[in-house]
């Protein structure tokens, strides 16, 4: 008879996949529900509707019946969490998006030890954050170089000259008038001898204007 | 001039305010030194630089602050925080420059509601383990060993906060430089007399235990002026190939602020020797800039119980209401504000942190707060919860750094209900509660009566924080 193993199979299939089933929804209702300690503390007087709901399917799936009703009530359920879990995402996604959005208007970032009053977190003062501020001090001294030997130093000559190949003013530089008139005589040296041009930046640093795909 | 008496008038102005206001202290560093970094000229500083003024109602009224001119009405009269700063007592337009001294004072008296003692900052350095008894618990900046500024010589180990020399780790190239031409080399020659001493010290005492080896009579000491140049330089040789010690003499002699012992060296070996960085709590974090308790607190220890009127001695501490001010940024974690002052999220398995899960890392987790992964726009006012602040300390740049701790639960309605959002403490018998006491005690004489209400009206009240902890979960998954 060749009809009747696979039939045999099919029942054996469908019997082992409702079993499966079951067993596998059992432990999925106390996750959803998480009770702690005190809630089932809680719940000791009034004998909680979750519970009868747990043990219902398993009592269902003894009558061949109701195998089919079960099996599709399951896939809805799939489905459901699925469902949920994607509408998760989308709200974790949107919230991470609105959140971010915020966080442009909070360009401070804050450090351990910093102390705040109430204006520190106004729009004006968070705006001061924005911006780079003016250099304070004398980078020369802070540094410890020679300027005269910077002459090969492109990126140098770079921060204290204009694009135009013009030397910054000290009220600009924050050098003191040492630094600021070494640092002068270097520029007018470098471009003198021809090694940086007077009427551009350099060529090394607007390369990548022009090439940007070389590095 | 200088022997000369103070006249009334000359008196009567030195005692004046005026003469009394201390001079500003410095632009923090992490303000000035940073180049061209991203900072606001009227950002709350880290720490106070000028005195904080205030004055009495009556005075205040006048616009008397003690000071030449009197103040302004309409500003100081305004506030409900009359504290000010006074920027310069006259300038060239004839106006005192005073500014809000609020934003400090405040801080300080919410600093000092969280009852925070200060303590030296934590050596989390694995290899100078040899003194364990530093690690286990927070030690107070003002135990005897450390608090003090003399170098005596009689001390083992040198624990002071404060030294003659500078934090070489902290000094920009430039001013190395300078420090190197203008006190270093001068003191060459003093260095190697100090060396000949030395080597004269060693090598009478290698002598003296040789012939005491030999079982003969002690020689003569050598002194300094004995020792050759030929072996002077031989033993500058050795020195230069024996770093922990070179390192020692050198930081003892210009008293330089320790730093980390070099790498690679046998800590255990080397312990005997006198070096300086091994035992000094600021060995890793550098110095502070002031005393290690930066005024802000004069507790020894936070280790103490507190009673609860009702509830009785409490497990924890009273927890603060802190407030989530930058949510967690790729490795950075998340800032939460205590009183005005930014620390870190307390770390471990807390709702501050979110568990990495390798498979569920996209998942938010229920038990998180909700202002940590990101910005919580819909709590008005910003999320906020409750954490225990431990301890504090003072980093090099003068900043005072919390240390802050998850707290419990119970701790945290305790707190809800002294400020009144909540109410668990109920007296009176409750009708949700049915006891399910067995049959025979109904017989018990009435003497138990009293005691069983008691015992009911406790476990109502159990049941009631019971309520509470869980509403508060619920709250928290809601939002």
């Amino acid at each position: 008879m060749p009809p009747f193993p696979p039939s045999c199979a099919v029942r054996g299939l469908s019997i082992r996949a409702f079993s499966t089933s079951a067993s596998k929804c059992a432990p999925r209702e106390p996750v959803h529900h998480r009770p702690s300690s005190s809630s089932s503390l809680l719940s000791i007087n009034n004998p909680g509707p979750s519970r009868s709901s747990g043990q219902a399917p398993r009592a269902a799936a003894s009558n061949p019946g109701d195998v089919a009703a079960n099996l599709m009530t399951r896939f809805k359920r799939d489905g459901q969490i699925t469902m949920r879990n994607k509408q998760a995402n989308i709200e974790l996604l949107r919230n991470q998006k609105n959140s971010n959005d915020y966080l442009k208007q909070m360009p401070r970032r804050w450090d351990a030890g910093d102390v705040y009053s109430p204006h520190d977190m106004s729009p004006v003062e968070m705006q001061k954050w924005r911006k780079r501020s003016p250099r304070g001090g004398d980078v020369i001294d802070a540094l410890g170089i020679r300027p005269l030997d910077m002459y090969k130093n492109f990126s140098l000559i770079q921060e204290f000259s204009s694009t135009s190949g013009q030397i910054t003013h000290s009220s600009g530089t924050s050098l003191r008038p040492v630094n600021q008139r070494k640092i002068a005589k270097m520029i007018r040296r470098v471009q003198g001898m021809g090694l940086y041009p007077t009427i551009h930046a350099h060529p090394e640093m607007i390369r990548e204007h022009f090439f940007p795909e070389r590095r | 001039m200088g022997g000369r008496a103070v006249s009334p008038g000359g008196a009567l102005l030195r005692t004046s305010r005026m003469f009394s206001i201390p001079k500003p202290l410095p632009e923090p560093p992490s303000t000035n030194l940073h180049i061209g970094d991203h900072k606001s000229a009227t950002m709350t500083r880290p720490y106070p630089q000028h005195q904080s003024i205030t004055s009495p109602l009556a005075s205040r009224e006048k616009g008397d602050w003690g000071l030449k001119r009197p103040f302004p009405l309409k500003s100081t009269m305004a506030t409900s925080t009359p504290f000010i700063r006074i920027k310069q007592v006259d300038t060239v337009e004839n106006v005192t420059n005073f500014a809000s001294a609020a934003d400090h004072s405040l801080s300080l008296e919410k600093f000092q509601e969280l009852r925070v003692a200060m303590s030296v900052p934590f050596n989390t350095d694995k290899k100078s383990d040899s003194s364990p008894r530093t690690e286990l618990w927070h030690k107070s900046v003002f135990e005897e060993d450390m608090d003090f500024t003399d170098f005596q010589r009689g001390r083992g180990d040198d624990r002071r906060w404060k030294f003659q020399g500078p934090w070489l780790a902290r000094m920009t190239e430039g001013e190395f430089i300078e420090y190197l031409n203008k006190k270093v080399r001068p003191k060459r020659a003093h260095f190697r007399t100090l060396l000949k001493e030395k080597l004269a010290d060693d090598i009478t005492t290698s002598q003296n235990k040789a012939a005491l080896e030999a079982g003969k009579a002690a020689p003569a000491k050598v002194e300094a002026r004995d020792i050759s140049e030929e072996q002077f330089t031989d033993y500058l040789r050795s020195l230069r190939n024996d770093r922990v010690t070179l390192y020692a003499l050198v930081s003892k002699f210009l008293d330089l602020a320790p730093l980390g012992q070099p790498v690679g060296i046998i800590q255990t070996f080397w312990s005997d020797r006198d070096s300086l960085a091994s035992d000094s709590p600021y060995g890793k974090s550098g110095p502070p800039p002031s005393h290690p308790s930066a005024g802000i607190s004069y507790l020894r220890t936070g280790s103490f119980m507190e009673n609860h009127p009702v509830y009785g001695p409490q497990g924890k501490r009273t927890p603060a209401l802190a407030r989530v001010v930058y949510p967690k940024a790729g490795p950075m974690s998340p800032k939460l504000g205590v009183g005005g002052f930014v620390a870190d999220a307390p770390s471990g398995d807390n709702e501050f942190n979110p568990r990495t899960y390798g498979r569920a890392r996209f998942s938010p987790i229920k038990s998180m707060l909700n202002g940590i992964m990101h910005l919580d726009t819909t709590t008005f006012g910003g999320a906020k919860a409750y954490v225990e602040a431990t301890t504090a300390n003072v980093d090099p740049s003068g900043k005072v750094v919390l240390q802050l701790r998850e707290t419990g639960p119970e701790a945290q309605v305790v707190a809800r209900e002294s400020k009144g959002l909540t109410e668990i403490y109920h007296d009176g018998p409750t009708k949700s509660y049915t006891p399910s006491t067995p049959s025979s005690s109904t017989s018990a004489p009435s003497g138990y009566e009293g005691q069983r209400s008691t015992r009911v009206s406790n476990e109502a009240r159990l049941n009631r924080v019971a309520d509470e902890i869980l509403e508060e979960s619920l709250r928290s998954d809601k939002s």
